[in-house]
């Protein structure tokens, strides 16, 4: 792929049993200057093996994740997605995001809208932003979905293996979990609902450099995803 | 060390400044680190913070 276009590399999480769609442009405008050239799309499981790489033309507008994962992934269980986008340099300093459509197959539950997380670009040096990228966080509901929550994580480096710090608060207390992620690995870290009789809060997530992040939520009996939301970077 | 097939020099490395393996593997090699244009490379998104540093390590041993 070309390195002279604007580059962004974003990652989701495919589970089989989802209708799982993702709009690779969410917001095209008349004069296509916000243009995507080119989309890759790569695919490893909970080991940090790649399975499958393939590219996705441009000018689709919607992307049928389950379509293209549920036959050749079937039984593989949870995958990490990775979308390689190219677009035209003049798409920023909008930071174009892919967003995305998820339920499960013959569930009572709503589906879930949500903007794929967006890991490496999207902050060109003509910006300047300096925000932490790598401390992020997340506040739940006061009235909290009837939900086991957890996050996902995964090290979307090549060489570099990270050191993950997720912190869960409950009124003064916290709960402190480490994850060591090598490259492509990813983890579920699941957060309990309360402590010492309070309700989870928010949580954070600290790593040496920039995570795919979600947090999630699974009805109780039947585990399927009524919360799928990345995390927000922090700013004091 | 890395395996030779996982490093092409053609590999985009910091998405915000366009900065390639290659880029940093030439500019280590010539003492240049960091060129003029990529001296916030790893610091605006972060997400290639890791690598890059690895890539630094590695290019300097190369050189010993």
């Amino acid at each position: 792929m070309s390195s002279s276009l604007s580059p962004l590399l974003s990652a989701t999480f495919w589970e089989d049993g989802y209708d799982h769609l993702v709009e690779p442009v969410h917001q095209r405008d008349a004069q296509a200057r916000r243009h995507l050239a080119a989309l890759d799309v790569s695919v490893f499981d909970g080991n940090g093996k790649r399975l499958l790489d393939f590219s996705v033309d441009p000018r689709d507008e919607v992307v049928d994740l389950d379509g293209l994962l549920a036959g050749p992934l079937a039984g593989r269980g949870r995958v990490l997605v990775l979308f390689d986008a190219r677009y035209d340099p003049q798409i920023f300093p909008y930071r174009p995001h892919h967003y995305g459509y998820l339920h499960r197959r013959g569930s009572p539950a709503p589906p879930l809208y949500y903007a794929v997380n967006a890991v490496l670009g999207g902050v060109p040096d003509r910006i300047g932003a300096t925000g932490m990228n790598n401390f992020e966080t997340y506040l739940f509901r006061q009235q909290a979905l009837p939900a086991r929550h957890a996050v996902l994580v995964a090290n979307l480096s090549r060489f570099t293996t990270a050191e993950v710090q997720v912190t869960a608060y409950y009124g003064r207390s916290k709960v402190l979990e480490r994850a060591t992620l090598p490259p492509k690995l990813h983890a579920e870290l699941p957060l309990p609902a309360e402590r010492e009789g309070q309700p989870l809060e928010r949580v954070e997530i600290k790593a040496p450099f920039r995570m795919a992040t979600y947090v999630i939520g699974r009805q109780g009996q039947s585990g399927d995803l009524v919360l799928f939301d990345h995390l927000f970077t922090y700013f004091r | 060390m890395i395996p030779a097939d996982a490093l092409r020099d053609e590999d985009l490395l910091c998405y915000c400044t366009r900065l390639t393996v290659g880029d940093v593997r030439t500019a280590c090699k010539a003492n240049a680190w960091p060129p003029p244009e990529a001296d916030r490379t790893g610091k605006l998104c972060t997400g290639c913070m890791g690598d890059l540093q690895y890539l630094l390590r590695e290019f300097a041993s190369d050189r010993r």
